[in-house]
Formats: structure tokens, sequence, C-alpha cells
């Protein structure tokens, strides 16, 4: 054996450890919160509301549909309809200008988006700790993604097919809503899949445009939200054992969401 | 009696000339064809027509074509474009059922009730030759045909808008001989109803079912007359070395 | 544009395309509004200070140069600014070479089926809600780290400053960079991945045909062609490692006013300080609580753009927030 080969031989070693190594971890870090929340979930907390110490957590999940409802109703339409316009009437240096914009809102922290939710939406609009300010948040999150999946699938729609629909007569908006929409649909399916996914796993953004609520909002605004991912914060960092568990079952329900959210939005791209 | 003329027509990019003054009448009920080696300006000449080119990015064109005496920059694109259809190279039926397809024309066009709906899909398809092989499966998404039936649901789909000109740019490039042969006895009788604009490099096609030859080479129409003329004597050089290295 | 419906329907379009444009600019603008009074009152202090104190909220503010503020405030972001830095630096020195090897492994070693495989496995990653990687972080990293790794380091690295010193709970810089590093994986994993794709068939047949070993190929990519895009991925990583909240929140240790000695003490960063401090700035009539916090989400916004869209600019696609679609690279 030469130098070469033992080289080769140890960064293949170090490879496979590596690639082992971090597929330990996600198992590790999935398995204990299923194990952990398949322990503490009862079928009480599934259908009572609570309030992070006492009671269910029907209220959350509730709560978290809801506001991922509304971010979807905001960020679907907008996103869709701004993807129609870059692909079909943009000109370039409008379009880059879009995508500098959507990218900014992409890379701005969590945190910072439920500052300006807080800011614009809570106070200046007087939405209060709410349903419409909470998933609009959500939404403005979820938007350049719905964007940027639609203008791709958009773009793909092959130039024949256009040129086939625009040959038969087809107006713009024929060709729009007859062509181009149909055949971007699953990309436009798959990407709200996950965007809702992505918004069922947030947290940071709704802490100070959701608050929390023992029962369900009867209003879409001045109206507060519970949602999931605030029992797991608040949960885990109260001292009482229900507490935890609590914690532990709004984790599972999590994760099962966003993990079967991923599988269906892969089985419906294939 | 000539349904569509071109008049002084050219087609311009920045740098060169795709149709270079182009003179030309379509006559009505006859298979016009236009002959010529690839990268000649034949696929321009027919999108022309239907101003697809307006949509092309950076063509320029000036001059006129008429179509029933008027020119076609007094119609609506829409109207035109449903007046005169057109048959693609490459066939290219929509990713929806057989019947959508077809009636995806007169759906954008006309308010219709669905048994008026089902009628004009059937006639179009009768029209295609194609409604015998399709009747039972007209729920079957269109991409699930063969190559040759695609093309012929794409005839059907220009038919269903009751044009009065059909227009197919090289529609048999891409099928294989049966294919092809059902498709040329199709256009031999569809010219009963309809004006039909061929476009094809094929001077074996060309012979086998043109009417009137139009050849363009290096988009300027070299030459144009009856078939059978212009294949036995062309009257330009041009014509002549091309119809002789074509034909072996 | 002939026709009326059409007309209308393009500048729905159009006004409906303005509005993320227009989100960008109102968020900025209220950042930079609720800023400004903060940015006079505190000037430079603000950056050079680390002492942060909401004030006796529910006593009379005081008059400070002419600008009304809670008795005993002060703003400083210093500890949190270098807690956010120190954190997102160490999970990128971290997750740097993991994603290399892993990438480059994957590519040479593994076979198609398991290659897409372990990619997903890792893109989970990212799926993973953020507040439960916190967690995990406090049920199972911090016992795992005070009682385990950290007396280890201590132990074995504890000749260099920044790891000797006292142990605490497990959280602390630690503990955050650990789980930020978890974070930025997939994203960096994804795009490098995606360059050694867009790379490596030509190298591969020319590198085999010479002879070389898979190692030697390995080499050769990277010295070749992807460092710019490993510095690009390294960018975005370093983007998402700056403005992660939660997990952060929940095993930094939250410490105020106290900078921190060594890698197992506890932080702060400006995101998690940003989340822990907004509710009790609601109660400062004078505003200034808000005001500063406004400051410093700014702050935290201008740091992590700058990364994130020089690493977008280098990568040159628009990867989205915690999803990273190998196949769109």
């Amino acid at each position: 054996m030469n130098i070469r080969v033992i080289k080769d031989f140890s960064f293949k070693l170090l490879g496979y450890f590596l690639i082992l190594f971090i597929i330990a971890i996600l198992v590790a870090i999935t398995g204990s919160i299923i194990i952990n929340g398949l322990h503490s979930i009862t079928l009480k907390m599934l259908i009572e509301n609570g309030d992070t110490t006492s009671g269910g957590i029907f209220n959350a999940i509730v709560g978290t549909w809801m506001l991922v409802g509304v971010g979807i109703l905001f960020s679907v339409p907008i996103g869709i309809f701004s993807a129609i316009f870059i692909v079909e009437y943009g000109w370039k240096r409008y379009n880059s200008i879009v995508r500098v914009f959507t990218d900014v809102l992409t890379s701005t922290p969590s945190i910072v988006l439920g500052l300006f939710g807080y800011l614009f939406l809570v106070i200046q609009l007087g939405f209060g700790y709410s349903l419409l300010a909470g998933g609009i948040t959500l939404g403005i999150m979820m938007l350049p993604y719905i964007l940027r999946v639609t203008e791709i699938s958009l773009t793909e729609v092959p130039t024949n097919i256009k040129e086939a629909a625009i040959s038969l007569g087809a107006k713009k908006m024929d060709l729009i809503f007859r062509i181009m929409l149909p055949y971007a649909k699953n990309g436009i399916i798959t990407s709200t899949i996950l965007a809702i996914s992505i918004g069922a796993g947030e947290t940071a953004q709704l802490l100070y445009t959701a608050g929390w609520n023992n029962g369900i909002p009867n209003s879409l605004i001045k109206s507060q939200v519970a949602y999931l991912t605030y029992v797991v914060w608040a949960g885990i960092n109260q001292p009482s054992n229900y507490s935890h568990q609590l914690a532990f079952a709004s984790g599972l329900i999590l994760i099962i969401t966003v993990f079967s959210l991923i599988f269906i939005s892969k089985y419906i791209k294939r | 009696m000539s349904i569509i003329r071109f008049r002084n027509y050219s087609v311009y990019t920045k740098d060169r000339k795709i149709l270079d003054n182009i003179n030309l009448e379509i006559f009505e009920n006859n298979v016009n064809t236009v002959l010529g080696p690839s990268g000649s300006g034949k696929s321009t000449l027919v999108r022309s027509i239907n101003r697809l080119i307006e949509i092309t990015p950076g063509l320029k064109y000036d001059g006129e074509i008429y179509f029933k005496d008027k020119s076609i920059f007094e119609y609506q694109p829409e109207e035109i474009r449903r007046q005169i259809g057109l048959v693609f190279q490459q066939p290219n039926p929509f990713n929806f059922s057989i019947f959508e397809n077809v009636a995806f024309g007169p759906r954008i066009h006309w308010k219709l009730k669905e048994n008026e709906l089902e009628e004009i899909v059937k006639n179009s398809l009768i029209e295609a030759a194609l409604y015998e092989e399709v009747k039972d499966n007209l729920k079957k998404s269109a991409l699930s045909l063969s190559g040759g039936q695609q093309q012929r649901l794409c005839i059907a789909r220009a038919l269903a808008l009751k044009p009065l000109v059909i227009m197919m740019d090289e529609p048999t490039s891409s099928l294989d001989p049966i294919a092809m042969n059902k498709i040329e006895d199709l256009i031999i009788k569809l010219k009963e109803k309809y004006t039909i604009i061929l476009i094809t490099h094929d001077v074996r096609q060309a012979a086998r079912i043109s009417d009137f030859i139009a050849f363009i080479y290096n988009g300027r129409i070299i030459e144009h007359s009856k078939a059978e003329e212009i294949l036995e004597k062309p009257k330009n050089e041009i014509t002549e070395k091309f119809l002789t290295d074509r034909l072996g | 544009m002939p026709h009326k419906l059409d007309k209308i329907f393009y500048f729905l379009t159009f006004l409906i395309s303005i509005i993320p444009i227009f989100l960008v600019v109102m968020l900025f603008s209220f950042l930079l509004y609720y800023s400004i009074p903060s940015i006079k009152y505190n000037g430079l202090k603000f950056f050079t200070s680390y002492y942060w104190y909401p004030g006796q909220v529910y006593l009379p503010p005081v008059n400070i140069n002419g600008i009304l503020v809670p008795y005993g405030s002060s703003f400083g972001i210093l500890l949190f600014l270098y807690g956010t830095l120190i954190t997102s630096l160490i999970a990128l020195i971290i997750a740097f070479p993991i994603s290399i090897v892993v990438s480059l492994a994957v590519n040479l070693y593994v076979n198609e089926k398991f290659k897409k495989l372990i990619i997903s496995l890792i893109e989970l990653f990212a799926a993973i809600p953020s507040v439960l990687y916190g967690l995990w972080g406090i049920v199972y990293l911090e016992p795992l780290l005070s009682n385990f790794i950290e007396p280890a380091m201590n132990k074995y690295l504890g000749f260099m400053p920044f790891f000797s010193g006292n142990i605490y709970s497990g959280a602390g810089i630690l503990a955050s960079s650990i789980i930020l590093c978890l974070m930025i994986l997939p994203i960096m994993t994804s795009v490098i991945n995606g360059s050694i794709l867009n790379f490596s068939t030509s190298i591969k047949e020319g590198a085999i045909a010479l002879g070389a070993t898979r190692y030697e190929m390995a080499r050769l990519i990277i010295l070749r062609g992807i460092k710019i895009q490993i510095f690009g991925a390294a960018m975005l990583g370093l983007g998402r490692a700056l403005g992660e909240t939660m997990a952060v929140l929940m095993v930094s240790g939250s410490v105020f006013n106290i900078m921190p000695s060594n890698i197992y003490s506890p932080i702060n960063t400006m995101a998690a300080a940003l989340a822990s401090l907004l509710d009790s700035a609601f109660m400062d009539s004078t505003g200034m609580n808000l005001y500063a916090l406004s400051e410093l989400g700014l702050t935290l916004m201008l740091i992590t753009l700058a990364a994130s869209l020089i690493g977008r600019f280098i990568v040159g696609l628009g990867i989205i927030r915690g999803f990273t679609r190998g196949e769109e690279i």
C-alpha cells in the first residue's frame, strides 16, 4: 500500500464517519423528541385547552393552523401574482430589483420580522396581538419562498406549449390561467406545503404578534392566539413536570406535522 | 382567389434580415407549400401571418400582410389566430385530456354549452381522422398518444376553431413514415374545406401534396408558381440546384 | 395591450409585485424610525458598552440631556454583539469542514441512491423547528456538555485561555454554537454539494483517466473550482446563524451584563436578547427601551443582511429560509 492509497482510505473513512455521525445526531434529536412526546402525550391534552402549565394544547394546535392559514392566505396570492408579473410582464431591471428585495426579506432574522410585525401591524395598524398580526408576519416570511418557487415553475412552462396556446388565440389571461398556472400547479402546491411546514415551526415572529390565548381567538384582530411552538418554549422553561410533558407533546405534534408535510411535498413533486 | 397576400414584407433582427421583401399570394382551398432549406425564413413567414412574431423579442418588421383584403394588423391578434391555425413542427399537445386539448380553443373564444362543445370536439377529431382511435378515451391524457396521433390532435385542436386557413410548419418532420402518410392524406382531404399553408424542406413531400410552391431561400421568395411548373422546369438556378440536390 | 381586462390584470399584478418591495421599505423605515431616539440618546456608547439595563420602569422617568428615559437605564449591546459573533463563528468553524468533507465524500464514495438519501436526511435538519433544537439542547445537550464534554475539554484543551476556567450549567457559548452548527449544516452542505455536482463530471472523468485516487480528485475539485462557492456557502450559513433566535435563546444561558470568560460561559445574542427583552420594553412609558431594541434589531438585520446577501450574490440563487433544495442549484 502506498501513501496515496492510505490517504484516500483515511479520507473515505473520515467522510463515512462524519456522515454517520451527523445522521446519528439527527436521529438523536428527532428520536428524543418523538419518544419523550409519546410518553408525555395524552388524549386529554389533544382535546382540552390549556395555558402551558395545565390543561391541554387544543387551543395551541388550532391556533397554529389558524396562524399558518392566515399566513398562507396572505403569501400565496401575493407570491403567485407577483411571480406572474415577473415572468410574463416584468422587465429585467425591475425583476432583479424585486429579487433583491425578496432576498432581503428571506435573510431577515425571524425576530426582526417579529419586531416589525409588532411595530407595524400590532401598533401602527392597531391589530393588537392577533391572528391577523401573527399570521401576516408569518406570511411575510413565507412570501419570498412562494414567489421564487412559483417564478421558477412558471419559467419552466415550455415555450412550445405557450406558443400553441397563443396560436389558438389565447389572450394573456387565458394563457396565464388556463396554461401557465395549471402547468406550474405542482410547484405551487409543493411550495405552499413547505411554507406551511416552515410556518408551523416558527416562534420568534409570533412572540410579539400573536401573544397567547388560553382559548380559541374569537376575532381576526385584537384577540390573542395560542400556538404550539410557544408551548414548547414556555413549557420547558417552567419547573413543573406537567409543563415539560406539554412541551414534549407539542414537540411531537410539531415534528410529525413538519415531517409529514415534507414527505407529502416530495411525493407530489414526483 | 388569394386569401392571404404579402406586400413588401420584411422581418429583421438587429443585424440581419430574416425575411426580405416578401410578396406572396396564398390561394384559397389549395395546398400552398413554402419550400426551402432550413434557416431560410420559412417558420418566420408563417409566424408572421398569425402575428406570433410580435411576441418574439428582438424582431422588427415592415410591409403588409393582407388577410381577406384587410391588413392583419387591423384585426385583433386573437381573431387572426382563431381564423388562421398553426400546427407546429413538434407535436405540442397540452398536458390535459384529449377532450380538453381540442376544447381549449372553443372555450376561450366562445361561450358554449357543454353539449355544443362536445359536438365541436367530436367533429374536429373526425375531421382530423383521429376520432375512431380515441373516441373511447377522450378523458385520457393527450401525452399518452403516439407522436402521429399527437400531431393529428394538434390539427384537430386548430380545426375546432373553425379556421379558414391552417398553417403547418414541417408537421411531419418528427414523425415516422406511416404517421407522415396519414398526415399527408389528411392535408389533401382538408384542402377541400380549408386553405393549407405547408412549410417543408422535403421536396418529395412538396411534390406529393402541393398545389402551389413558393421556393424560399435566404429570406427571399425565389420563385412561386404551380407545383408542377416549379418542380418540372424551375426558372431560377438556385431553385433548380436545390431540387436536384434533394431529389438526387 | 388592447384588451381592457388584460390591462387591469397587468396593473393588478404589477401592484401586487410591489408588495415585497413595499414590505422591505416599511421594515427598514419602521426600524429606523423607532431607532432614531435611541441613536440620538445612546450614540456610540450603544456599541461600546456591554451594560444593558431597562431601568426602573415603574419609577418616574428621569431627564437626561432633555430626553426622558427610565431611571437607571443603560443600553449597551456589546455583550450581545459579541455573543452573536462568537457563537456564529464557532458554529461556522465546526460546520465548515464537516460540510465540505461530507459533500465530497457523498459525491465521491457513495452510490447515487444512498447519496440522495443522505442529502435529504441532512436537509431534514433545516426542517426541524428551531424551538425543538432548543428543547433538545436543554434536555440533552446541556447536561451532556456540563457533565462530560466540558470537563474533558477543560482538562485537555485547558492550556488555551478560552478553554480553561469555570464550567457552568452547560448553557452558553459552546451549547449555542453546537446547535447553530447543526442548523447551518444543511444549507452549507446543500450549496457545496450543488457546486460539486456542477463541477465534478468533467473533472471526475479526466482525473480518473489520469489515475488519480478519489481523495486526490476531491482536492482537485476544491482547488480548481468551488473555492468561491464554498465561501458563499459559509456566508449563507453565517447569515442564518447570526439571525437565529429561539434555539439560541433557549441554550445560551441568557446572561446580562457579564462578559463571558471562556467557551463554557453563559452568553446572550442580539436575536435572543431582542426576543427576551421586548415584553419588558412595553412597560417603559418613555419608549426608550423599545427604541433601543429597535436599534438592536436594525443592527442585527444589517449584519445578517451583509452576510446573507454576499452569500447569495456569490452562490447566485434564491435559496430560501430553512429549505435548501439541492435540485434548484
